[in-house]
């Protein structure tokens, strides 16, 4: 397999995880799409073994961070790398074995279960990029109502998206 | 819920409600592997398309493939089905207990020596590959006599006299979780964590610092300080305090203490014993973690006033969740009552490039080591300036360090430095010059040489820039600070590390105002990162 085919065949397999990861560290989207390319093209030019995708997605996310980490060296951003120990737990807490798939899934589930009125609020707010007074509007609340159901309304997705996984872990 | 985790959920929300899906990089990687800057459009990848009526028949094929591939590793791992023909330049102890498949060797029992181009070995949950150099790998730990009799194989007689004492000696090998190693020479990675052979335990007379004297340490005879270097080591994963903690152990009481309650019963089965005449004991307890083997330490370091350590977390990978840790690290040291540093390193993960923050101080009172000496290894002589005629040249950004080591070659950066005369004749038969530019700043009148910290391999110089604050607003100019130091010629190698992000971008001033005060007057400036911890950031490593 040439260099060429190699990248092709880890970025199907892996870029989506690796924007996403960099997504949740800060990035914006241009960032995370020049970041994403770095990490492969560094990937490609170093020794590099699989073994298996779960082990080839978290080499890429630790390569990810360092990627992110620079960065913000180079931009001269305040540097608190320390808690980047939290991003990791965050996201090993809800991608099983690396696998994003699982984490939508299980979200998409939860979402089916939200109460119509939680589940109208995520859709303006998602879906359509309403803002705060749009929904207040359509739900015939405050916008700070709106603010306590929306954050309200992911603390119960995110239990529900743990539970979900916990119950397929066990 | 912390915010990474608040933002992973906004995300994943925005992309299965908004359709913001991640895009398909793949042409913009090629192009820029092949190196093309041509833009190429995106296109969002394809949805993920999961029929639910395929979930059931897809869980069977899932479960028949662990199953096939659970027998295939029974099958493989099976003693009579183990291929055991070894790799060139592969050699196993004679009661090793191994198996050869295309990829990796599994090694259960026993030693293998190996050379560069080795295959992965693992032992148990731990990797060991890119070897470039010579080593030797024994599966879990090591005693003194299975040093001595590993030495003494036969099937290792070609190695030098001099690899046969390191095989021989215990300090000599390191110990990585569940494997030992004694590695001659190059480097290896061990669970991802390159390892060079510079890094290996040293006898300790190379280490060797001289102690304060006695006369200038009342009180402290009996203490005499024989180096500073950790003599035994006792780290871990599973300490019973959670909590970031750093002691200095003195007598056996508080050792006794600290130990109970790092293991409650059974404290006294530890391996762990100290003469505390002439011995002392500084515990580090990392707190909670997750994947953190144990503790290590990168580095002791002398500096003007206090010796330095430098400690490092011994992280592993894994997939899913990882291991919650509670990492700890005992290092018996010898006696001094000098203060000593701690720091530890903010980026803990392999590949990285370290970056610096104290972590504890401990001030013991009145001893004080001895500033360093001109034979020491620090800096000699220095010299700074504002502007450097080398910004018009082409150089990697931001920053430029070199080793000059040549009369030639200090003649020719000089010129295109500056037109002025050199500040010093140099003599490169005994020094060479450490050149630093930075090539973009604010209202820099120099770098100057906050610290040095000096080890048998390595000579730190620490450097900040010596910022203007009177120039702000219209009077801020921009300026290239440089810095030249005078060094002995000597193998340690040279890092430069720059006070957080002050050699790597124009000095950003933050206005300041009284909120009180609403009289128009121009603000007080300060730099940013003022009051915040420091963090040394590693910019270059010139080697010696």
């Amino acid at each position: 397999m040439t260099q060429q085919e190699q990248l092709v065949s880890l970025m199907q397999a892996h870029q989506a995880g690796v924007w996403r990861y960099l997504r949740m560290l800060g990035c914006q989207p241009s960032q995370a799409d020049d970041l994403t390319q770095e990490v492969f093209i560094s990937v490609m030019q170093k020794p590099f073994d699989d073994h298996g995708r779960a082990s080839t997605a978290a080499y890429l996310r630790l390569a990810a961070k360092h990627a992110f980490i620079d960065s913000l060296r180079s931009a001269g951003a305040k540097l608190a790398v320390g808690n980047l120990d939290e991003a990791d737990a965050a996201w090993a807490e809800v991608t099983p074995e690396e696998d994003n798939d699982r984490r939508q899934d299980a979200l998409r589930l939860c979402l089916e279960q939200l109460p119509e009125r939680a589940r109208k609020a995520v859709q303006l707010r998602y879906a359509d990029d309403a803002d705060g007074a749009r929904i207040a509007a359509a739900l015939e609340t405050s916008e700070d109502g709106v603010k306590a159901l929306l954050a309200r309304t992911r603390g119960q997705l995110r239990e529900c998206i743990e539970r979900k996984l916990e119950a397929r872990h066990e | 819920m912390n915010s990474f985790a608040e933002r992973l959920l906004e995300n994943d929300l925005a992309e299965m409600l908004g359709g913001k899906r991640p895009p398909d990089l793949t042409e913009k990687a090629l192009a820029r592997l092949a190196g093309q800057t041509a833009p190429v459009a995106e296109k969002p990848l394809a949805p993920i398309v999961r029929p639910q009526f395929h979930r059931r028949w897809v869980r069977w094929l899932e479960a028949a493939c662990i199953v096939i591939a659970l027998g295939g590793i029974t099958w493989l791992l099976w003693p009579g089905n183990r291929n055991t023909d070894l790799p060139s330049g592969v050699k196993a102890s004679p009661d090793a207990a191994y198996a050869v498949s295309k990829a990796a060797i599994r090694l259960d029992k026993g030693w293998l020596y190996i050379e560069s181009g080795a295959p992965t070995i693992m032992v148990g949950d731990d990797r060991v590959d890119h070897i470039e150099g010579r080593a030797v790998i024994k599966a879990r730990g090591l005693t003194p006599q299975e040093a001595l009799e590993i030495s003494r194989q036969e099937s290792l007689r070609d190695l030098s006299p001099k690899e046969k004492d390191m095989l021989s000696n215990p300090k000599r090998w390191l110990a990585i979780g569940g494997v030992s190693i004694c590695l001659f020479s190059g480097s290896i990675a061990v669970n991802g964590q390159t390892v060079a052979e510079k890094y290996k335990p040293e006898p300790e007379v190379e280490h060797k610092i001289e102690p304060k004297e006695e006369a200038d340490n009342p009180g402290t005879a009996d203490r005499k300080a024989t180096g500073f270097v950790v003599l035994r080591d006792y780290t871990g994963d599973d300490s019973n305090i959670a909590e970031e903690e750093y002691q200095l152990i003195q007598n056996q009481k508080d050792l006794e203490t600290v130990l109970y309650r790092h293991k409650g019963d059974g404290w006294d089965k530890l391996p762990l014993t100290v003469d505390f005449s002439k011995e002392m004991v500084v515990a580090i307890f990392a707190g909670k973690s997750t994947n953190m083997r144990a503790l290590s330490i990168a580095g002791i370091f002398k500096t003007e006033d206090h010796y330095l350590m430098r400690t490092e977390a011994v992280h592993y990978q894994s997939v899913g969740r990882g291991k919650k840790t509670t990492s700890f690290g005992f290092f018996v040291l010898p006696i001094n009552n000098c203060r000593i540093v701690v720091e530890r390193s903010e980026i803990r993960e392999m590949h990285g490039r370290p970056i610096w923050r104290v972590a504890h101080v401990f001030d013991q009172g009145a001893g004080v080591v001895p500033g360093l000496r001109a034979g020491e290894g620090g800096a000699l002589k220095t010299h700074t300036g504002d502007n450097s005629d080398l910004k018009d040249m082409r150089l990697d950004p931001p920053e430029y360090c070199r080793l000059v080591r040549t009369q030639a070659e200090f003649d020719k950066l000089w010129a295109s430095h500056t037109n002025a005369a050199k500040p010093w004749d140099v003599d490169f038969e005994k020094h060479n010059i450490v050149f630093v530019l930075q090539l973009q700043s604010r209202n820099s009148r120099g770098l100057i040489l906050e610290e040095t910290l000096v080890n048998a391999d390595t000579r730190v110089l620490r450097l900040r820039n010596d910022v203007d604050f009177t120039l702000v607003d219209d009077d801020a100019r921009r300026s290239t600070p440089w810095a030249m130091f005078l060094v002995p010629k000597d193998k340690r190698d040279t890092v430069i590390e720059s006070k957080e992000i002050f050699l790597r971008v124009p000095q950003e001033l933050i206005p300041e105002y009284d909120p009180d005060d609403n009289s128009p007057r121009k603000p007080i400036y300060k730099a940013r990162g003022d009051g915040d911890p420091v963090y040394w950031d590693e910019v270059a490593t010139l080697k010696g």
